[in-house]
């Protein structure tokens, strides 16, 4: 999955618009990462990805970039 | 600060407005809000904030231990929560959980896991769809936070009947939603 993607599919999950998200972006300036975006990602990441995503992994997440890696 | 009391008995619940501040950043506003309405609420119901140190569990809940250890006190539990518009806490002798949320849509992604507390909110309390997912998501909350571990809730966490005296109020746009820990 390429980065454009990846992208899409967070600003979906967080409803922003298209385009909002850049990789560098800081989640701690992004409004919509509150408990029900971060809920969505574990839904998300064990449904798309397979992936079991922890609230430690989350808490460790510190840009847009870091959650893109953890799609990979 | 002006506190509205929603509830004058145990668990005691109280909300206020948060006034827009545009110097400070969203979260810290909405923290120091909560903390604000947290030491008014207290002396509303004749504790003092100052009494107590508040320490966190290894998965960072808050909690109340007596500053004075001898000091003849009870020691209240307590939440508390945060939307744009509002700060709101409930107080307790026992675990709580508060979560307030405007209604709004709730992502269909996480069907699964708001209709695990389906069979503890009555959905003929509410006129809408909308609402109802958003008491769902609000009990949902308001239980990870009471059993302090956060979500997502496993399921010994939800399909037990810990939870009791369960309700939740409307307020105008907004849903509170307050779950405390039986006996």
């Amino acid at each position: 999955m390429n980065d454009e993607k990846k992208l899409a599919m967070l600003e979906e999950l967080m409803e922003l618009d298209e385009g909002t998200l850049k990789p560098e972006t800081e989640l701690a300036d992004i409004d919509e990462y509150n408990s029900m975006a971060k809920l969505s990602l574990i839904v998300m990441m064990s449904d798309e990805f397979g992936k079991k995503l922890t609230n430690d992994q989350i808490k460790s997440f510190k840009t847009v970039h870091d959650i893109m890696d953890y799609m990979a | 600060m002006s506190v509205e009391v929603i509830r004058k008995a145990d668990p005691y619940v109280f909300l206020s407005k948060i006034e827009p501040d545009v110097t400070k950043k969203r979260e810290i506003l909405e923290h120091q809000a909560g903390i604000h309405l947290l030491q008014e609420a207290m002396s509303l119901i004749g504790l003092s904030f100052s009494d107590y140190i508040i320490m966190y569990t290894e998965y960072g809940k808050p909690y109340f231990v007596k500053k004075n250890e001898s000091q003849d006190i009870w020691v209240p539990h307590f939440s508390i929560s945060h939307c744009k518009e509002y700060a709101a806490c409930a107080i307790s002798k026992r675990e709580i959980g508060c979560d307030i949320e405007r209604i709004k849509r709730i992502p269909d992604i996480l069907n699964r896991e708001i209709n695990k507390v389906s069979r503890i909110v009555d959905r003929q309390r509410y006129d809408s769809e909308i609402a109802y997912r958003t008491c769902l998501w609000t009990v949902y909350e308001a239980i990870g936070k009471c059993n302090g571990r956060g979500i997502p809730l496993k399921k010994e966490e939800y399909s037990n009947d810990d939870w009791a005296d369960l309700y939740w109020k409307i307020h105008d746009e907004f849903i509170l939603s307050i779950v405390k820990q039986k006996l």
